[in-house]
């Protein structure tokens, strides 16, 4: 009880309420129950008081304490100075007893004259405490309202991020970069288990962020063995040190979600490190996870879906090129090792491993039109008329014709169209010059044109490599882009005299295959 | 949706009863209850919570305030008008925004209001206390 008179006496309200009798030349006495106090007022309202309280005065209080208590009314304790009584509903038997001050021959005020002032008072008590709890509940509704703030933020920035596929092991990472910061988790990770292949990086993958107070590699198997466990069980999302050798990996509490798609737990993600005072995961944090969960599945499942498109239009692709390369023993192969000078290239003039890409796959498809020349003119032995080289180099404005109608692959066709354009303006279909030719075209001459060199055609036989590279040297400036012939001649060509030899076989096979 | 469920760990322990429909809050709460040594007993809705009570008699119930087929303080009301389950200490879950005056409470076996999101041991302090006064 002791503590609760030193709250009486601490507190703003009480302050206030003290002050204010004071300036109504009011002395002030708290009781808590047990004990009864003189209380001073702060010194401003202080002037005030005609006279301060004496321990006589305090003995004669005690002694009417009871009758004051009951009255509900200001009583005589001491030749006509009357007190009152005013009660706190901060706890039961609990209140203030106040007193006229008095200057030094005043006569005390009668009990009516003061009454009401005693009543005033005792609103304004219950009105100051009553603001208190609100002020209190008010703060605490403040500091409520903040964190479903944040939370609501976090859940559009994740709504926003989602926008973007393109790179999901960032998105994920960035995901759970976010809940650990908000939610003050001293790391926090996601942990996927598909057996699919290729999934931008997601497939297998282990992303943590935060303080990582673990070995990755242990982390990652311990997760790993952790989803195998629970599979078919119910799920164990809160696992203290102790429990689990994932908690004890980690050294403390750890939270975790299950990621599903359909029936399937392909991940979790967790988190865990709390630190602070208050250094426990709260049904926030399970909430949230849950959420994020549910996120991090549809992104796992976007990624898988968006890489099983793209594998079927590249394969669909392939074994277009592969098909019109096997018109043609001399092509077989061609469109492949076009490609793959393509990527070399691209990468050594330092493009993107989008921008690389989208080179191969604009020399698979490179030669498509040849579809709409005529066989006769295609594999004819010898050298071509110059009606019979007209319909070659429609090739490339063929090609152009049947793919445009692909959505968002303007960069690959312009490998396709542009491929036979000459730095210095001589080339086909539309003479465009230097810079002006688009930089897949550009490339894709080079490429081409050195893997022609470089077989035996139906006119002529193969150049030796040293050849074919002074030649390309030669042309820098001419025929090709001077920036490009560079690099280009400065590649490793292991790699292509393999696949060289690897078609050579192939081609070889198939012929066996014909004559059988 | 869970069905209701027991776990039983021993005889000698107090039996809590933790309601709610959130999924997340129930996994919480129970494994809590559980590593402190508890039988627990879980609910995911009013109606579920109100026959375990019936039946097991537990020492304490923590339930969710707003729940499917019937609220944490309907259940809390049933509760206190049968004579057999009317004594046992309750202690109410509630998001923020949900008022209940005193008056209502006190024809309730609830003791106790706390707010969501709560820290877990802040709950398993009161749940302790409660059980221990019981005692």
């Amino acid at each position: 009880m002791q503590g609760s008179l030193h709250k009486q006496m601490d507190d703003q309200a009480t302050r206030t309420f003290v002050n204010r009798c004071a300036e109504l030349s009011l002395m002030v006495w708290a009781y808590d129950g047990q004990s009864l106090e003189a209380v001073a007022p702060d010194n401003s309202a202080a002037s005030h008081l005609k006279a301060s309280p004496g321990t006589e005065l305090s003995d004669k209080i005690q002694r009417n304490l009871d009758a004051l208590m009951e009255a509900g009314e200001p009583i005589d304790i001491d030749a006509g100075l009357h007190a009152a009584w005013i009660a706190d509903n901060d706890g039961p038997g609990q209140g203030y007893v106040v007193v006229p001050a008095l200057g030094p021959s005043e006569h005390p005020p009668t009990a009516d004259e003061i009454a009401p002032a005693i009543k005033a008072l005792t609103w304004n008590l219950q009105d100051l405490r009553r603001a208190d709890q609100h002020q209190f509940a008010v703060e605490d509704l403040a500091e409520q309202l903040g964190q479903s703030y944040e939370n609501i933020t976090l859940m559009y920035s994740i709504g926003r991020s989602m926008r973007s596929m393109a790179a999901p092991v960032k998105l994920a990472q960035g995901i759970c970069d976010q809940i650990r910061v908000t939610q003050g988790f001293g790391w926090s990770a996601v942990r996927f288990v598909s057996d699919d292949q290729d999934l931008s990086g997601l497939q297998d993958a282990c992303l943590v962020t935060g303080n990582m107070p673990f070995e990755e590699t242990e982390f990652r198997k311990v997760t790993a063995d952790l989803i195998a466990e629970q599979e078919g069980k119910h799920w164990s999302k809160l696992i203290q040190i102790g429990q689990h050798k994932l908690a004890d990996l980690v050294q403390s509490e750890v939270i975790l979600e299950p990621i599903r798609h359909d029936d399937r737990v392909i991940g979790i993600v967790l988190a865990g490190g709390k630190t602070g005072p208050d250094a426990e995961a709260t049904s926030g944090d399970t909430q949230l996870l849950d959420a994020i969960a549910g996120f991090l599945g549809a992104l796992h499942e976007n990624a898988a879906r968006f890489i099983e498109q793209k594998n079927m239009f590249i394969g669909s692709l392939e074994a277009v090129s592969t098909a019109l390369d096997a018109k043609d023993r001399y092509t077989h192969g061609h469109s492949e090792r076009v490609a793959w000078l393509g990527t070399q290239l691209a990468e050594a003039i330092g493009l993107d491993a989008d921008e690389v890409e989208r080179i191969r796959i604009s020399g698979l498809v490179h030669d498509v039109g040849k579809i709409g020349v005529p066989e006769a003119v295609l594999c004819k032995t010898g050298r071509l008329n110059d009606e019979e080289f007209d319909q070659i180099k429609k090739h490339p404005r063929i090609g152009y014709n049947i793919l445009k109608g692909i959505p968002k692959i303007d960069d690959v066709l312009d490998g396709v169209l542009y491929h036979h354009e000459r730095w210095d303006g001589r080339g086909y279909p539309t003479r465009l010059a230097g810079e002006s030719i688009p930089l897949y075209g550009r490339i894709l001459a080079v490429a081409d044109t050195f893997d022609a060199m470089s077989s035996t055609r139906s006119y002529r036989q193969a150049m030796n490599r040293e050849k074919v590279l002074a030649e390309i040297a030669d042309c820098a400036g001419t025929q090709f882009d001077p920036a490009l012939t560079g690099p280009f001649i400065a590649l490793d060509f292991t790699e292509y005299d393999e696949m060289v030899a690897r078609h050579q076989g192939d081609s070889a096979d198939e012929q066996k295959d014909l004559a059988a | 949706m869970d069905n209701p469920q027991t776990t039983s760990q021993g005889h000698d322990q107090p039996t809590v009863l933790i309601a709610d429909d959130e999924p997340h809050i129930r996994h919480l709460v129970g494994t809590k209850l559980k590593l402190a040594g508890y039988n627990v007993l879980v609910a995911s809705n009013g109606q579920d919570c109100l026959e375990l009570a019936r039946e097991h008699h537990p020492s304490l119930i923590v339930t969710d305030f707003q729940m499917p087929m019937l609220s944490g303080f309907e259940m809390s009301q049933a509760l206190a008008e049968d004579q057999s389950t009317s004594d046992i200490p309750i202690i109410l879950l509630t998001a923020r925004g949900h008022k209940i005056t005193q008056e209502e409470l006190d024809t309730t076996g609830i003791r106790m209001v706390m707010d969501k999101p709560f820290g877990p041991s802040d709950l398993m302090t009161r749940v302790r206390g409660m059980l221990d006064e019981a005692a």
